[in-house]
């Protein structure tokens, strides 16, 4: 069962971080080297991220969407909050070495050392706040754009992700190259749609707040 | 002969010591109220937030119940996340798997899962051929169904809702389900459990 938590746990590890390829209805990106050049810089600056987020899960065939709510906040190098408060509550937390989960009142919590995948978050992770973040060999990454967002379309190389991973795409808006949204589709067509909003780069966020009690 | 004496009296004793289940239970033909299935399309869909505790696992995530058509429904387990669980759709008598994650997609795993659901899902029985039981006070309102050795009790409250529900053998209760906390005719907390393994499923509804 612990596979599943990894699973959500490597998509969370790509919401921020960020690799991919494939076809899509974008543009391939023109200018990819300036692109990567930029990304560096703005990772290079960003100190912490916060932001509110909306998750919608389509189930594509019974025309029904699931949507969430929730807060998200990240401090260098390698603390992270994902909280669900609509309508239900749900945190995770990545703290250095450890993951931890509170579903309700109840509290786990992992190693990430002792859990190969949790270790490859935990790398990409900080890889991403020291700009080496498109050099990844589980996803095949390319670069597309259109007239709003620069994107980065992964796919995962590994048959166990293929399973139930189609694409990642990451949404750069190009005024300010913070990710604005993810989309994450599954072979089934059915697909999750995250959208970031009043996105704050480099406010003060206490260390309290990737604490789990 | 001590012997045979010595065994006939333990048979009986061992016989004497499971006593069949609601025995005292009798015929009530004087209700003629009908048993309404737990879901119905009078909902267009159902989320509950899901707790699942398996042996020595816990797994919890969203379960998302659309009716589709009379006496069939599709359910969408996916973690909180999003990640789909399994992705199956329930008829009379049957199942089709549109989706399961590697690990679930075994057949003693949905098919327990089958059993489970359909309990409250009552797609498998004609609801019209239950039969209404009540105790020595006329008290409570109980529906009972049989099917091969099993049987499968609905107990009801004052408002004709299902409020307990238990697959049983002729001894003992298998699978116990409580539905409490009804708003809207929908019940709001939902707890499966099963007494022969460590397996409990509790659902709460999530508005939207």
């Amino acid at each position: 069962m612990h596979n599943f938590i990894k699973t959500y746990i490597v998509i969370l590890g790509l919401v921020i971080s960020g690799f991919s390829y494939g076809q899509s209805p974008y543009k391939p990106m023109k200018d990819t080297a300036s692109f990567k050049k930029s990304m560096a810089e703005v990772a290079k600056k960003t100190r912490t991220l916060k932001s509110d987020f909306v998750q919608e899960k389509n189930l594509s065939v019974l025309s029904e969407k699931i949507i969430s709510k929730g807060k998200f906040y990240f401090k260098k190098d390698n603390l992270l909050r994902w909280e669900y408060s609509e309508p239900f509550q749900y945190l995770i937390v990545l703290n250095g070495e450890s993951v931890l989960i509170k579903d309700g009142q109840k509290v786990s919590k992992y190693d990430v050392q002792s859990n190969k995948l949790f270790k490859e978050i935990n790398d990409m992770m900080v890889g991403m706040i020291q700009g080496k973040i498109l050099s990844n060999k589980m996803f095949d990454i390319a670069f597309l754009e259109n007239e709003k967002y620069f994107i980065i379309q992964s796919q995962p190389l590994q048959k166990n992700k293929k399973e139930f991973l189609q694409d990642i795409f990451l949404f750069f808006d190009k005024k300010d190259l913070g990710v604005e949204k993810i989309n994450i589709t599954e072979p089934s067509g059915d697909y999750t749609e995250i959208i970031f909003t009043n996105r704050q780069t480099n406010t003060e966020i206490p260390d309290a707040e990737f604490i789990v009690k | 002969m001590r012997n045979l004496l010595l065994s006939s009296l333990l048979f009986s004793l061992i016989f004497s010591c499971s006593p069949k289940l609601y025995k005292d239970l009798k015929n009530d033909s004087e209700r003629t109220e009908t048993l309404v299935p737990v879901f119905n399309e009078q909902v267009s869909s159902y989320l509950y937030k899901a707790k699942i505790d398996i042996l020595t696992h816990y797994l919890s995530g969203l379960l998302f119940i659309k009716p589709i058509g009379k006496d069939t429904f599709r359910l969408v387990f996916t973690n909180e996340l999003g990640v789909k669980f399994f992705d199956v759709e329930y008829f009379p008598n049957g199942s089709k798997v549109h989706y399961a994650m590697e690990k679930l997609d075994r057949k003693v795993v949905m098919n327990t899962l089958e059993k489970d659901i359909k309990l409250f899902l009552m797609t498998d029985f004609s609801l019209q051929e239950g039969e209404r039981l009540t105790d020595e006070n006329k008290e409570k309102k109980i529906f009972k169904f049989k099917e091969k050795k099993d049987f499968y009790y609905y107990f009801l409250n004052r408002e004709n809702q299902i409020t307990r529900i238990e697959n049983t053998s002729k001894s003992k209760v298998k699978i116990e389900v409580d539905l409490k906390d009804y708003k809207n005719g929908i019940p709001y907390f939902i707890n499966i459990k099963h007494n022969s393994f460590k397996f409990n499923i509790e659902l709460n509804y999530l508005e939207r």
